[in-house]
């Protein structure tokens, strides 16, 4: 149970960090007109999102 | 953009919707703001013509604001966690009520007086970070703690944290400062006593705050006349610091007043002096060290010009380009929040933390192995209470730059008339700040709206402009972010509901209480 949480924990902020770091990523992204990998940036930013808040 | 009825309702629908789900169904901050945050996106994209890019940079802007916050909030929380682990936060509950017997005078000196001066140095959700793991400490419950600590300083947000709201007022108006200085000092100035009432009721009820109203008066009359002098002085950037340091100096002498060391002091079931028992072998001054440390490394970076230059040389700076919505709403090219590396107040809470921990583990008031407990702590709460933050500052964003909020105002604005204008004036104020946690943002988004209200109505301009900034100073504290931020320092995370709706009752008070000073004022000038 205890490992349970503490891997949940764990994933909790490696999403988080994700949450952080991708939208930087999608800045540089969008000053550079990569088109197809601002898509595919702002799906990955909004889908850890929604698994933040899922395990949260 | 044409203004609706229809379209005024559904920029109005996020904020209906999270107070629904966190007041109405008591969704915690997460749930309620990651719900209304996805709404929102898609409202923006649906009704408002948002596209792709102009959601994109939102994220990217509201992820800059929201690290603004976090920082605060995560060096916060070690300093919190620090001061706990050490032993500390019972000795400065200890002689607190050593201070003074009295409960009026406890509540009335943490969460009106010391919150507010940290709200003059800090800002930013510090003043209740800090103050509302102190109350629990001295025995009030976390809901308390956190509605009393976010309610006593609401008066000294606008010329608090060197005055950084009023200055951007000024910026983005063009208004001299010296013109809008009296009308804020003065609606701010009455302010401060319905704050400090309003903690003495929550911390003693009718008898406390009965029992403590020498001790108001004489306190509001000092504070807001300070306050006055140095705002109309043009020192207004330190005005609401230096009237608290004299309140809190002042304080001292009414604690020894014969009616607050009577034998009837009020007690109301929090642990007397006596009751605290601590085996820690921390003195006093240790343990307020890190608060101590906080405050004068927040004063250096005030007064010496050279120390504030020197921690600001690193800064995140992004940059982004003007955007325009379909329907015509016109985001203009903006630099980001700039995040301040070294300067920032969470970095002065950790040079604080990180100093008091390096003295604490030399005088062993700290374990080898303190770090590791500390962190994990730390950690634990901050993900959530960070999620909560991104999620609310992430949906202030997309509103602002989908035309959502500015619709909000203007439909207020052009449907109320002159004589009642005044009484709204303030609630626009208070709704900005509500919306984005912050009165330096609604002053920035309503600043000329206000201004250019008040030209077409033919009332004082710069009574408008300090009813917008005194309901934004009041409304910060409502907002759900700032109240994300108090409950994550006391275990209160995705508990916010009874918090929320506490604040929003009892600081309607001293909106009432401004609105009235503005209508008054309104007939006079």
């Amino acid at each position: 149970m205890q490992n349970r949480q503490s891997s949940k924990q764990n994933a909790k902020v490696v999403l988080f960090v994700f949450e952080i770091i991708l939208p930087f990523l999608l800045y540089f992204s969008m000053q550079n007109q990569y088109q197809g990998l601002n898509l595919v940036l702002l799906i990955l930013i909004l889908t850890s999102f929604g698994l933040l808040v899922f395990l949260s | 953009m044409e203004i609706t009825l229809l379209n005024w309702l559904l920029a109005l629908s996020p904020l209906l919707l999270v107070i629904l789900l966190m007041l109405g169904f008591k969704w915690g901050g997460i749930k309620a703001g990651a719900l209304v945050y996805l709404y929102t996106i898609l409202l923006g994209v649906v009704f408002f013509g948002a596209n792709l890019e102009i959601i994109s940079y939102s994220i990217i802007q509201s992820i800059l604001l929201s690290l603004d916050v976090l920082y605060i909030i995560w060096t916060a929380l070690f300093l919190y966690n620090l001061v706990s682990d050490a032993g500390a936060i019972i000795i400065i509950g200890k002689k607190i009520t050593a201070f003074s017997d009295d409960r009026v005078i406890q509540t009335l000196l943490i969460s009106w007086l010391l919150v507010s001066f940290l709200q003059g140095v800090g800002g930013f959700g510090v003043p209740i970070a800090i103050t509302a793991p102190i109350l629990v400490g001295i025995g009030y419950s976390p809901v308390s703690a956190v509605v009393m600590a976010a309610i006593g300083h609401s008066w000294a947000v606008n010329f608090g944290n060197f005055a950084s709201a009023f200055q951007s007022l000024i910026a983005v108006t063009g208004v001299s400062g010296n013109i809008l200085a009296p009308y804020a000092a003065i609606l701010l100035g009455f302010a401060a006593f319905p704050c400090g009432a309003i903690v003495a009721y929550l911390g003693g009820g009718w008898n406390g705050l009965k029992r403590g109203l020498p001790a108001l008066i004489i306190l509001s009359v000092v504070m807001g006349f300070i306050q006055y002098l140095l705002a109309t002085s043009g020192v207004w950037t330190i005005s609401a610091t230096v009237a608290t340091l004299i309140g809190l100096t002042c304080m001292y002498g009414i604690s020894r007043l014969p009616i607050y060391r009577s034998k009837n002091s009020l007690k109301t079931g929090a642990p007397s002096s006596s009751e605290f028992e601590s085996k820690s072998p921390i003195t006093l001054v240790f343990a307020i060290l890190p608060y101590t440390l906080l405050i004068l490394l927040s004063l250096v970076l005030i007064v010496i010009p050279q120390a504030k230059l020197l921690f600001s040389r690193v800064e995140i700076v992004l940059q982004f380009p003007e955007m325009t919505t379909s329907l015509g709403w016109t985001i203009p090219a903006s630099v980001g929040r700039k995040i301040n590396i070294f300067g920032h107040p969470g970095a002065v809470i950790f040079y604080a933390t990180l100093i008091s921990y390096i003295i604490y583990r030399k005088k062993q008031f700290l374990t080898a192995q303190a770090h590791k407990s500390i962190i994990n702590s730390v950690i634990k709460s901050a993900t959530n209470a960070s999620l909560g933050i991104v999620a609310m500052v992430g949906l202030a964003t997309i509103m602002n730059n989908s035309g959502m909020t500015n619709l909000i105002a203007q439909g207020f604005s052009k449907s109320i008339s002159r004589e009642f204008y005044p009484t709204i004036a303030p609630v626009i104020g208070m709704l900005g700040a509500f919306i984005t946690g912050s009165n330096n943002n609604s002053n920035v988004l309503f600043g000329i709206l206000q201004m250019d209200t008040a030209e077409l109505l033919g009332l004082s301009m710069p009574l408008i402009l300090a009813a917008q900034t005194a309901g934004g100073s009041i409304g910060s504290v409502m907002s759900p972010a700032k109240v994300i931020v108090g409950c994550s320092t006391v275990d209160l995370t995705n508990n916010e509901s009874p918090v929320l709706r506490k604040i929003l009752i009892f600081n309607t008070i001293t909106l009432l209480v401004v609105i009235i000073l503005v209508s008054l004022m309104a007939n006079i000038y």
